[in-house]
């Protein structure tokens, strides 16, 4: 009895297991129509059959087969070599990267195998602490960049800082640089100091875009003088809670107090409890903790993800008007939204306080670091960071980049173009500050921190918690 | 771990007095009506949030992300269009669900299989063959459960992929070679098996032993060697204990992130990494995740309600019928 219960279970079981199977497979291969095994051949044939847009731009990136990229001969003489890349990116802006590759894979003969992680910046450090690496990591954070150089595993790239300097500017040069060595150039970039818009509504209801900070509050209490919420907000991202508050404080900081003061405060040469800290602080205040501003009211804002569909939604339905957000916003919106002056939703930049500092922009970027010193992977790292590579993966859409030799005629969308122009005419461009402070500031006590503040502590006690954090 | 006590369920216990044990005073309350009642409340309960989760895999990503799941039943639709996104090509990271189905059942059919292949061999050793520091070895297994995987993890990961090498005063001893194995699902298999023996061997350890000398005794004066009592004797009637740890670890592999996420080569990785996965960059996507959670999940359903049989006789019942 009982051997026969258990034989009938694990036919039960195998039976079961076989039919997932079989149907998983059935699907996957009735739709790629190639071997689901290789991931690479996936890929291409993904983005060439299923997602129309990447496919119809890709071909007309596409053109002639080049000779040669990023300096590197059109001769299939990497052929054989793999290259293995890790980076945050994921699912179709990993199909777009992947694709992007795809012509320097056809001209070198090189082949890149991309990993995509939720939970890169542990992943990376585990790999490398165990000895797998991968050959190439692109790393969203110069203070993670850092933390790689310590382990001794980056290869050093001093030959590409002439380059990076033409394309992207000295600064990030800086910010690849550790301890006087370059080491990773730029990948993407995003734009931070935007405020989300609906410039139909907007239009509709008269409102202007503000000019000035002053401008802005102005505009905020028209709108809920109309009986509006002119804010929508959230700070929520899992592990990394608090990081879109970051934004805020760090835009108020450039804008008020000008670059200077936003360096000294990155170096803690002016502390984080300094009372011009605390002013910007409570200027922020002034919107964020403002009961009748908030779409949802401020105790929302702590469990709201930064990528909630309420607030995505809420500004296409005119639940909220405004939005702080960086660029990649653009890609928490429902399918088929368009951006731009002209789309549905679009972006200002953020107001200026401080007229002496207008024009000054904060954004952030990807670096791309080489683990392994093999050719094969520096020549993957210099089509990375190439014009050649920025152009192509601009015309597949939802990426920005700080390089300045792009043909920004090859942004797909125009949104992107438009702020690709305002990347160019930015007097003063700042990299994301609690990106450059030590990370137990700058993704700690400044994450909790704020949040904290959000939910009703002090300016002062927040300000002196955060300094206290600072590693002496 | 403890072992569940089941009482046969014919036995009457409303005769039971007050100094009876307060596991058959509670066994005996729950026999009752409303006992029953509140047993079948509690488990609806339990049930909700995965009942919730069902239902929101069929709506449409609009209604998931501005509504509750319980809304369905008053605005009613339906969608496939998130099973169509997890399984399709067009996925997330330009590769299907379905491969990473693949993945975990290769990890996890011999990930289950090795470890106890190992512990029932060791626990036989541990408790029928008499050797100096039986009980040390046994000591020192038990010992080792309490650390935590966490820690030992990037250690065997470096031990995987640099092997051990001792330098002293200029020699360098190859303590463990360096096999290099980092692009390789055998690693993962070996990460599981390392981990899952401490409380295996344990378990399997403490059945074996509990079997009755007299069988083992009279196998040996009868000249069977300690392999052919092993096979012989031991393994069928240890086969409860041995189903019952085998769902155990079919389920803890099968559910795995951590171990399949650090060890797993990038191409074949877990089921679950991907999960995590699902929800994009920046995650826009998470409407994904009700329908990829119950792609994962029915697997181990299956083994659970068809081997159900054997989780709890495995846990209780005695090897020897009279």
């Amino acid at each position: 009895m009982k051997h026969r219960m258990r034989v009938a279970g694990l036919v039960a079981a195998t039976a079961l297991m076989a039919a997932a199977c079989g149907s998983d497979s059935k699907s996957a291969t009735s739709s790629t129509a190639a071997p689901v095994t290789t991931a690479a051949a996936g890929a291409a044939t993904t983005v060439a059959g299923t997602d129309t847009t990447a496919a119809g731009s890709a071909t007309t990136a596409g053109g002639a087969a080049p000779t040669s990229l990023a300096g590197h001969a059109c001769d299939g003489s990497l052929k054989g070599k793999t290259v293995t890349i890790t980076s945050s990116i994921r699912d179709t802006e990993a199909e777009k990267l992947v694709s992007s590759w795809k012509p320097f894979e056809d001209c070198t003969g090189v082949t890149i195998k991309h990993t995509g992680s939720a939970t890169f910046e542990d992943d990376i450090k585990t790999s490398v602490q165990g000895g797998n690496p991968p050959d190439l990591a692109i790393v969203p954070q110069p203070g993670l960049l850092a933390t790689l150089v310590k382990s001794g595993k980056v290869v050093a790239r001093d030959d590409l800082k002439d380059s990076v300097t033409t394309n992207n500017g000295s600064s990030w040069v800086g910010y690849g640089t550790v301890d006087g060595k370059f080491y990773a150039p730029p990948v993407g970039a995003n734009l931070k100091s935007l405020v989300w818009y609906n410039p139909a509504l907007f239009a509709s209801k008269g409102y202007t875009i503000p000019a000035s900070f002053a401008d802005l509050i102005t505009l905020s209490d028209k709108i809920v003088a109309d009986g509006g919420k002119p804010w929508c907000a959230g700070i929520e991202s899992g592990n990394a809670t608090g990081w879109p508050a970051t934004d805020w404080l760090e835009e108020v900081v450039l804008s008020n107090d000008g670059p200077q003061v936003y360096d000294d405060w990155i170096s803690n040469k002016v502390a984080f409890n300094d009372s011009k800290i605390a002013k910007d602080l409570d200027l922020v205040g002034s919107i964020l903790k403002n009961e009748k501003y908030i779409y949802g009211g401020v105790q929302s804002i702590a469990t709201t993800a930064f990528g909630d569909a309420t607030i995505a939604n809420g500004l296409i339905d005119g639940k909220c008007y405004m939005y702080q957000m960086a660029n990649f916003f653009s890609n928490n919106f429902p399918a088929g939204t368009t951006l731009g002056p002209d789309g549905k939703v679009s972006t200002f930049p953020f107001p200026t306080i401080n007229p002496a500092n207008a024009g000054a922009i904060e954004g952030g970027g990807e670096f791309v670091a080489a683990l392994r010193d093999a050719p094969e992977v520096l020549a993957v790292q210099d089509y990375t960071t190439s014009v050649d590579f920025a152009n192509r993966r601009a015309a597949l859409g939802g990426w920005f980049t700080s390089n300045k030799n792009i043909d920004v005629s090859a942004y797909a969308d125009p949104f992107e173009k438009g702020l690709a122009e305002q990347l160019k005419a930015a007097t003063v461009f700042r990299f994301d500050a609690s990106d450059l402070m030590p990370s137990a500031v700058g993704s700690g006590a400044e994450w909790k921190q704020l949040t904290a503040w959000i939910t009703g502590q002090s300016t002062k006690d927040t300000l002196d918690t955060i300094q206290a954090a600072w590693p002496s | 771990m403890a072992l569940p006590i089941i009482t046969p369920a014919s036995t009457p216990y409303e005769h039971l007095s007050k100094d009876a044990p307060l596991g058959k005073k509670l066994a005996a309350s729950l026999s009752t009506r409303i006992g029953r009642a509140a047993v079948i409340v509690v488990c609806l309960l339990w049930t909700v949030p995965t009942f919730g989760l069902l239902v929101s895999s069929f709506r449409p990503e609009n209604d998931i992300k501005t509504t509750g799941w319980w809304t369905f039943f008053t605005h009613p639709s339906v969608t496939l269009q998130n099973y169509r996104d997890v399984l399709s090509s067009s996925g997330g990271n330009a590769d299907n669900f379905g491969k990473y189905f693949l993945n975990t059942v290769r990890i996890t059919l011999p990930a289950t299989f090795i470890p106890i292949v190992i512990a029932a061999l060791a626990a036989y050793a541990l408790a029928w063959m008499s050797f100096k520091g039986r009980d040390w070895v046994f000591v020192g297994v038990v010992a080792l459960m309490v650390v935590p995987i966490q820690m030992a993890m990037v250690p065997l990961l470096r031990l995987l992929n640099l092997g051990g090498h001792l330098t002293i005063s200029g020699h360098t001893f190859t303590i463990f070679p360096n096999f290099d194995i980092n692009s390789s699902v055998v690693s993962v298999w070996i990460a599981h098996t390392c981990f899952a023996l401490p409380l295996a061997i344990f378990l399997l350890k403490n059945f074996i032993q509990a079997l009755p000398k007299d069988l083992i005794e009279a196998a040996r004066i009868d000249g069977a060697s300690h392999l052919t009592v092993f096979l012989k004797v031991v393994l069928p009637l240890a086969v409860p204990a041995l189903a019952s740890l085998a769902i155990f670890q079919f389920l803890w592999v099968w559910n795995d992130f951590l171990v399949g996420k650090v060890f797993g080569p990038s191409d074949l990785k877990p089921m679950t990494w991907k999960l995590n996965d699902l929800v994009g960059s920046k995650g826009q996507d998470w409407q994904r995740l009700t329908a990829g959670a119950f792609i994962s999940m029915v697997v181990p359903l299956g083994v659970f309600f068809s081997l159900q049989r054997y989780f709890v006789r495995g846990l209780t019942a005695g090897a020897v019928k009279g």
